[in-house]
Formats: C-alpha cells, sequence, structure tokens
C-alpha cells in the first residue's frame, strides 16, 4: 500500500502515462507493420499457457468467442488489449460452465 | 471461478534484436509483439539481453521497443549469487541465459500461480534452467 495520497497519486499517474506510451506505441508500430497485428485467440491462448485455466482446454470455443468479439472490436489490440482478452477468457469459462444453457428435463 | 491468469514476460538476445526489426514481414517480430500483447504483467528485459542485443535505451531508434519492454531486470549482487547457482546446476547454459532465468525469479515473486514466459531461440538451455527456477516458466521458441 502506498504511504500517502501523493504517492499513490504518482504512482497512479506514472501507470496511466506508461500505459499510453504503450498504447501510442502500438497503434504507430501496426499502422508501419499491419501484418503484426495478432489475432485475439491467439492472444488469449498465449495468455493461459501453462497456467491450467479452462479456456486452454477449449481451443474451438476460444477460437469462436474472439473472432466474435474481434469483429465488433477491430481496434481492441490498441486501444484494450488486456481487458478485451480477459473479456474472451471469462466468456469461455461461462460457455464451459454452461451458465445460460437450460438443463434438458428428463421425463 | 477460474483464477485470473497472469503471465509476464522475459525477453531472451533474439527477442530483443527482433522487437528493433525494422524489415517488412518478419515473422520473428509479429512473434515478440504478440507477447507483449498477451503479457498481462511485467515485460522486461535482463540487462545482461539488452548488451548482447546491442540495445542501448538512450538511442534513438530504441523509443519504440522502450515503450513496448520499459523495465530492466538488473544484476545485483544476490542475482549474481543466484546466477552462479543456476550455472553450477545447468553448466552448457550461458551468463546471459542465466540471468534470463533469475529475471523470471524476480518478476513473478510478488504472485503466486503466476506464469513467466521466456521468449529465445535457445530452447534448449532455457528449459534446462526453468527445471530449477521456482517460478512456472513458459519456454517459447522464436
Amino acid at each position: 500500500m502506498d504511504e500517502s495520497f501523493t504517492a499513490a497519486a504518482n504512482r497512479a499517474l506514472e501507470e496511466r502515462i506508461r500505459e499510453f506510451a504503450r498504447q501510442r506505441a502500438f497503434a504507430a508500430h501496426f499502422d508501419r507493420f499491419p501484418e503484426d497485428r495478432p489475432r485475439l485467440a491467439a492472444v488469449a491462448l498465449r495468455r493461459v499457457g501453462r497456467t491450467g485455466h479452462p479456456a486452454a482446454g477449449h481451443v474451438h470455443v476460444v477460437e469462436a468467442v474472439a473472432e466474435w468479439i474481434e469483429a465488433r472490436e477491430p481496434d481492441w489490440v490498441v486501444h484494450a488489449a488486456d481487458e478485451t482478452a480477459d473479456h474472451v477468457l471469462r466468456y469461455v469459462e461461462m460457455i464451459v460452465a454452461g451458465v445460460g444453457i437450460r438443463p434438458t428435463s428428463v421425463a | 471461478m477460474a483464477r485470473k491468469p497472469v503471465r509476464h514476460l522475459v525477453l531472451d538476445n533474439e527477442a530483443a534484436q527482433a522487437l528493433s526489426s525494422t524489415r517488412a514481414g518478419d515473422t520473428q517480430r509479429a512473434v515478440v509483439v504478440a507477447a507483449i500483447v498477451a503479457a498481462n504483467g511485467r515485460v522486461v528485459v535482463p540487462t545482461a539481453v539488452r548488451v548482447e542485443a546491442g540495445w542501448r535505451r538512450r538511442d534513438h531508434g530504441a523509443a519504440k521497443a522502450n515503450r513496448l519492454v520499459g523495465d530492466d531486470v538488473p544484476l545485483d549482487r544476490v542475482d549474481a549469487d543466484r546466477a552462479v547457482q543456476l550455472r553450477r546446476l545447468v553448466p552448457a547454459a550461458s551468463v546471459v541465459d542465466t540471468t534470463v532465468a533469475v529475471a523470471a525469479e524476480r518478476v513473478a515473486v510478488d504472485v503466486a500461480g503466476a506464469v513467466v514466459e521466456v521468449l529465445t531461440s535457445d530452447v534448449a538451455d532455457i528449459f534446462a534452467l526453468a527445471a530449477h527456477v521456482q517460478v512456472r516458466m513458459d519456454v517459447v521458441a522464436l
């Protein structure tokens, strides 16, 4: 924990500036080298590599979810890479857990 | 609910060099950039790797790499001792490879269950070192 409000504010500002610089660097890089732009599914799968996350065992679901999100948020990699990959993993976790799927009735 | 995965990234020499490439269609650079995007923890380069790769942070051409990989992991007294220990266990590993393994231990020290990806073209030696470090390493071939 920070020792004062000033220290907390300084740390938050530093983190925000670093994130801004990172976003600008990615934007400039992908403008120059569009072929380097990674696929969302590949990023999500890489993030869970060796972590034991359930998404790692459901590649086809990750592919489908990532494709769906990528179509709606084409600039995810520049503006919100971390959050978007997290969304993919959360949705996959929900699908794999059967959330929203009506249980089959037994006669 | 699964714990949110935390993935750190440590660059080895070839990865550091590839990041600075300005060649169109450089597939190695694309792999490094994808690894940086996928990492949601710390993204670092050991100082020994920077020396080997010729990455001087104050060079004009280093601006992009500096923004994408802002943190160095220096080799202090404690880390040097740890590197010596690891090198005795894996004599075939180079000094730089050993500092990569030490850096992997340092970046993941605060987060239980975190994975440290090491992006390298020297898979055999880094893999041998991974067996002795106290973090979960994911050795990825460049």
